[in-house]
């Protein structure tokens, strides 16, 4: 799968429309769940997560890895925000920032790490086969499998079935070697 | 086991996998070891095994409008790029900014390995010719622009490639070319085919090529820009493989301890044949075929990454941490001494400059916070 990333990257370098595509595909919903965090509002989260990407655009990038990438989308969204949040501060809705700053460090980590866990198991949970994708995202989501195959209008040993197959599919593509998103340490 | 070897990501990835219901003992032990770190980490594990929160965000994933928030991305990148080309005409560039550089500097730097004296690469002895007896001559370290070596040979240079010639004897006789580690040579050979050869790498080739065919011997790594010969086929023999071709430019490896074969084709076309079975694979520009003792595998891949240790880079793709220090400690002529055994299977995906101190290597990679070294004497100690 690197070599897909190494790709990845390549175009990116290149400004390539595919790469954007893709990054889009991999990072738009993690970048706007991460914003909105911040910013409290749908729409600004959304023109963050925009000026982000613009703000890649003719600048050289040369990201060693995928973790690279990541580090430098979440940063910069990051920033964005707070420079979002710094013009609000006129209207006294921010708080100082010299209380801020370790606090913030702890906070920026927790919360990337939040949306990393969701879009790796988003993207592992869309690979699967329909019925198994619909088993399992009604299992995480807590529901009992008496409900979902309720819900799925199939019998329990079929809906049985397809969570222990689903299961085992989604742990499969959870695995470091098989997974897209695999995050390498950076060099 | 130090928590901290452990980045953001691999962490986000051993919780998915404990929500997905399945963890290694040892993700177990790392996450574990992670929560003991503060109660932050306790809550928010708390928080993300909440059920509620999975099926707010993967409702998230479902509603969000990817293509729309892309087309509105991509109508602005075609309007700033129009708006640039007429920037451009107009005489004023812009700034470039190492996208690298950023988000380094936005993190903490991590501590710095405690290395006293800079660890440089000992280079090669020296690189020899042998001629078939098993008679050989020491090159000299530096090209001479002509030089007589040995009773019947001549060593020239020409375009920074090194040029043997015969003066008396058989002309279609072959000399192997021995370059130790750390050692780099460059060949042009009498048909103007041009040769880097890489480091613990044996080549052998004729002195002139004579018939209707042309063929080398390689065991290590080389990159090949073959002269044009529509006559003759050009191929070279590895010892489980043979990669045949008629004018292109290819990279080919071979690792004798690893019994691995990959060749990587940077332009034209090739056919590789599996010396052992004899199926023979035809490979064009952009793919590359990796030879191992399960068989052989094609795929695509960017080839400047495998290509790239001719301008100076050690290059690895998701290789493992124990394989890339062998790799490296060797250029360098280090040992290295893995404390934590977990660290052995981290993944690096990366270039290193071949010639730098080997401190700015381990620097960068504490950096990432995945792994801490200490360096006594020439011996890198992973933590």
């Amino acid at each position: 799968m690197s070599e897909n990333q190494d790709i990845l990257l390549k175009q990116l370098e290149k400004d390539d429309e595919r790469a954007y595509a893709r990054l889009y595909a991999l990072f738009f919903v993690p970048l706007l769940l991460f914003s909105r965090k911040y910013v409290n509002d749908e729409e600004v989260a959304k023109d963050v997560v925009q000026e982000v990407f613009i703000a890649m655009l003719g600048r050289k990038k040369e990201f060693y890895n995928m973790a690279a990438l990541k580090e430098y989308l979440y940063n910069s969204a990051r920033n964005a925000c707070l420079n979002h949040l710094r013009h609000e501060k006129v209207k006294g809705r921010f708080e100082s920032r010299a209380a801020r700053e370790g606090e913030e460090e702890e906070r920026f980590q927790e919360r990337v790490l939040e949306e990393e866990v969701y879009a790796r198991l988003a993207a592992a949970i869309e690979r699967l086969p329909g019925q198994y994708r619909a088993v399992i995202r009604y299992t995480l989501e807590g529901h009992k499998i008496s409900e979902i195959a309720r819900k799925m209008n199939i019998s329990l040993d079929t809906a049985k079935e397809y969570k222990k197959a689903g299961k085992k599919r989604l742990i499969i593509a959870l695995r470091p070697s098989g997974d897209l998103f695999l995050l390498l340490a950076t060099l | 086991m130090n928590p901290r070897i452990i980045t953001l990501f691999d962490l986000s990835l051993i919780i998915a996998r404990h929500l997905a219901g399945e963890m290694t003992d040892e993700e177990r032990e790392q996450l574990n070891a992670w929560l003991a770190e503060s109660a932050h980490h306790r809550e928010l594990l708390e928080r993300v095994r909440d059920e509620r929160l999975t099926r707010e965000k993967l409702l998230a994933y479902e509603r969000a409008d990817v293509e729309e928030a892309l087309a509105r991305f991509l109508a602005e990148k075609r309007k700033r790029s129009m708006r640039r080309r007429l920037t451009r005409y107009a005489g004023v560039a812009a700034l470039p900014v190492i996208a690298a550089a950023w988000w380094l500097s936005s993190r903490p730097v991590a501590e710095a390995p405690a290395v006293d004296e800079p660890l440089l690469p000992r280079l090669a002895s020296s690189i020899t010719l042998t001629a078939p007896g098993g008679k050989y001559i020491e090159l000299p370290a530096a090209l001479p622009p002509e030089q007589r070596i040995g009773a019947d040979l001549v060593l020239k240079q020409e375009a920074g490639m090194a040029r043997i010639v015969p003066v008396t004897g058989d002309r279609e006789e072959y000399r192997t070319i021995s370059v130790p580690r750390g050692g780099e040579f460059r060949i042009m050979l009498g048909d103007g085919t041009k040769v880097w050869v890489n480091a613990e790498t044996k080549f052998s080739f004729p002195l002139e090529f004579a018939g209707g065919e042309r063929r080398v011997m390689l065991e290590g790594e080389a990159y090949f820009e073959v002269a044009r010969d529509s006559g003759r086929a050009f191929a070279v023999e590895t010892p489980l493989a043979t990669v045949t071709v008629r004018g292109t430019s290819f990279n080919l490896s071979s690792d004798a301890r690893r019994a691995r074969t990959v060749a990587t084709l940077v332009e034209g076309a090739v056919d590789f044949t599996v010396r052992e079975t004899g199926e023979q694979v035809p490979m064009r520009a952009g793919e590359q075929v990796v030879l191992t003792g399960e068989g052989w595998d094609k795929r695509e891949v960017e080839p400047s990454l495998y290509t790239s240790w001719r301008e100076g880079w050690l290059n690895f793709s998701s290789e493992r941490l124990e394989e890339m220090l062998e790799v490296i400690a060797r250029w360098y002529n280090a040992e290295v001494l893995f404390v934590n055994e977990a660290a052995k299977d981290m993944l690096y995906t990366g270039q290193v400059r071949k010639y730098e101190d080997f401190r700015e290597v381990l620097n960068i990679i504490s950096l990432t916070r995945s792994a801490r070294f200490s360096v006594d004497n020439r011996t890198i100690i992973v933590h």
